[in-house]
């Protein structure tokens, strides 16, 4: 799972979440991966993310090191916070772990990469 | 012959109003109200159905439960777990394709898109990178998720996602799509909202699912069969969804600028055996609580003869695939909106002078050849025609006279 598909995921279908983002990750693996580098996409993709959750998110996995504290206010990123950012949203994958709700603690397995939103018959909505 | 004669309930009015149903127009209607319960009366159920929850009339806003999202998950499972699974998508192939080639129709490359309920992924081998920037494939059954095929060119990333409960976060979605899967959800209306709200503004859904009278052949030829062998019958086919109910189900979750079409298919199989096996490799059986889960291998023989019988062509039996393909868009204020009422400036009456006028034009050209005439005439029909094209250029009728 990358971190761009945890940045839109929400926990908010489970009965009494109200917002339920961002899920806390639990990464038991974490692996790299070499994507080539589009800088057209992560200047489109960027100002759809949050980029609090990013961050926390990245913290999680260990590979915050290089991502600045907010993003900068002018549009234009420097080819380095591209390059930062690139990294962490395509490249870092956790391969296995969780995903944590951060209301109600319930817990959704990555497996093989792919989390598992299914929810159980008692958390239905 | 010794017939199987289950204990019989206070069946008469009803059967006999099913019966009269059947006999008039061969094809029973179970297509659904908007809670989507299937019709089957209750009393006509055979003893091994056991109470039929979902038979009982409900207010059109409760959540139904009809399905059994676990089988259906199990099944799905078994499905891709075969050896030769590849051999039944063909029906599901095709819709995915011609989804696909409904994506191209819309002039727009969508940023983040979402295929709900992808299957083997039918839809997402035929995305390419013009269309699309990030794909997500969420499908209900795991082991029918590592099959899935990624799209060529786009990244594509997988979830394991209920189609009823959707994890994307609001204003997230650019584009949403969904081939032949949302016949199985329990609560459309929910799902529908759910969706809506995870879309952007100006963001559509498209689908594709099976409706009204998706194989009305097998289910009646189930239904005489049950009844004659066993006197009462159980719901074997689900129930789908009407255009005008799917409709309205979009409407009321927030989508417009609705299109709905239906396109059918009709495949001729051998026997009915061979379209139930087809059905079952494909992971379309039935999955909704009030299944039986036996069938008397009577009823199978009959209900093979009354296909054959009522239905059959030389190439053996069809079965009709009716897929209603919608989309809805999520509203936006920079939409075209309808114009106001009492706006209109051109009146449909002056249409006619087009006609008029261009006549006229030609009979100057060929009589007086008169150039300031031809040329006055050319200007009025000009002058009519611009109204046409650009209501804002109105030109002033007594200016016109």
């Amino acid at each position: 799972m990358k971190l761009l598909t945890h940045n839109m995921l929400t926990s908010n279908i489970i009965k009494g979440v109200t917002k339920g983002f961002p899920l806390v990750i639990n990464p038991s693996r974490v692996e790299v991966q070499e994507v080539d580098f589009n800088p057209d996409f992560i200047t489109r993709v960027l100002p759809k993310l949050d980029f609090t959750a990013l961050k926390q998110a990245a913290t999680q996995v260990g590979h915050a090191d290089k991502l600045p504290e907010a993003l900068p206010e002018t549009a234009d990123f420097g080819e380095d916070l591209q390059k930062t950012l690139h990294h962490v949203l395509l490249q870092v994958e956790v391969l296995e772990g969780e995903l944590v709700c951060p209301e109600t603690g319930r817990k959704f397995p990555i497996s093989n990469g792919i989390p598992n939103m299914l929810l159980n018959e008692d958390e239905v909505s | 012959m010794q017939r199987c004669r289950k204990v019989l309930f206070n069946t008469t009015w009803c059967r006999f109003r099913r019966l009269t149903k059947l006999s008039s127009s061969a094809l029973v209607k179970s297509s659904p109200d908007l809670a989507g319960e299937p019709t089957c009366c209750r009393c006509a159920s055979t003893s091994s159905a056991g109470s039929n929850p979902a038979s009982t009339k409900r207010p059109a806003e409760t959540v139904m439960n009809v399905f059994d999202r676990r089988a259906k998950r199990m099944q799905r499972d078994r499905a891709a777990v075969a050896e030769d699974h590849e051999v039944y998508d063909y029906l599901k192939d095709e819709f995915g394709y011609r989804l696909s080639d409904r994506l191209c129709d819309i002039k727009r490359k969508f940023s983040v898109a979402v295929e709900l309920g992808c299957g083997k992924g039918f839809v997402s081998r035929n995305v390419y990178s013009d269309m699309v920037d990030t794909l997500y494939q969420c499908e209900l059954s795991t082991k029918t998720l590592d099959l899935a095929q990624p799209s060529p060119e786009v990244p594509t990333y997988k979830l394991i996602v209920d189609e009823e409960f959707i994890p994307f976060k609001e204003d997230s979605l650019d584009l949403v799509f969904s081939n032949l899967s949302l016949h199985w959800v329990n609560d459309l209306p929910s799902c529908f909202r759910q969706i809506q709200r995870a879309l952007r503004n100006d963001a559509p859904l498209i689908g594709s699912m099976f409706g009204g009278d998706t194989l009305y052949e097998l289910r009646v030829a189930l239904q005489l069969a049950e009844l004659e062998r066993e006197g009462g019958f159980a719901p074997h086919i689900s129930p789908y969804t009407d255009v005008q109910d799917l409709g309205n189900l979009l409407t009321r979750a927030g989508y417009t600028m609705l299109t709905i079409d239906i396109d059918e298919a009709t495949i001729n199989y051998p026997t009915m055996y061979e379209l139930m096996f087809d059905l079952k490799g494909m992971g379309e059986n039935n999955c909704s609580w009030s299944r039986k889960l036996l069938m008397h291998r009577d009823t199978m023989v009959a209900a093979a003869a009354i296909y054959q019988s009522m239905y059959g062509n030389e190439q053996g039996v069809p079965a009709t695939f009716q897929v209603i393909n919608f989309i809805g868009w999520k509203p936006d204020p920079n939409q075209p909106q309808a114009a106001e009422r009492g706006s209109g400036e051109v009146s449909l009456k002056d249409l006619g002078k087009v006609n008029q006028l261009a006549k006229q034009i030609e009979d100057e050209r060929g009589a007086s050849k008169d150039p300031q005439q031809v040329d006055k005439l050319t200007k009025d029909l000009q002058d009519v025609v611009s109204k046409y094209r650009d209501p804002d250029l109105s030109v002033d009728d007594d200016k016109k006279k």
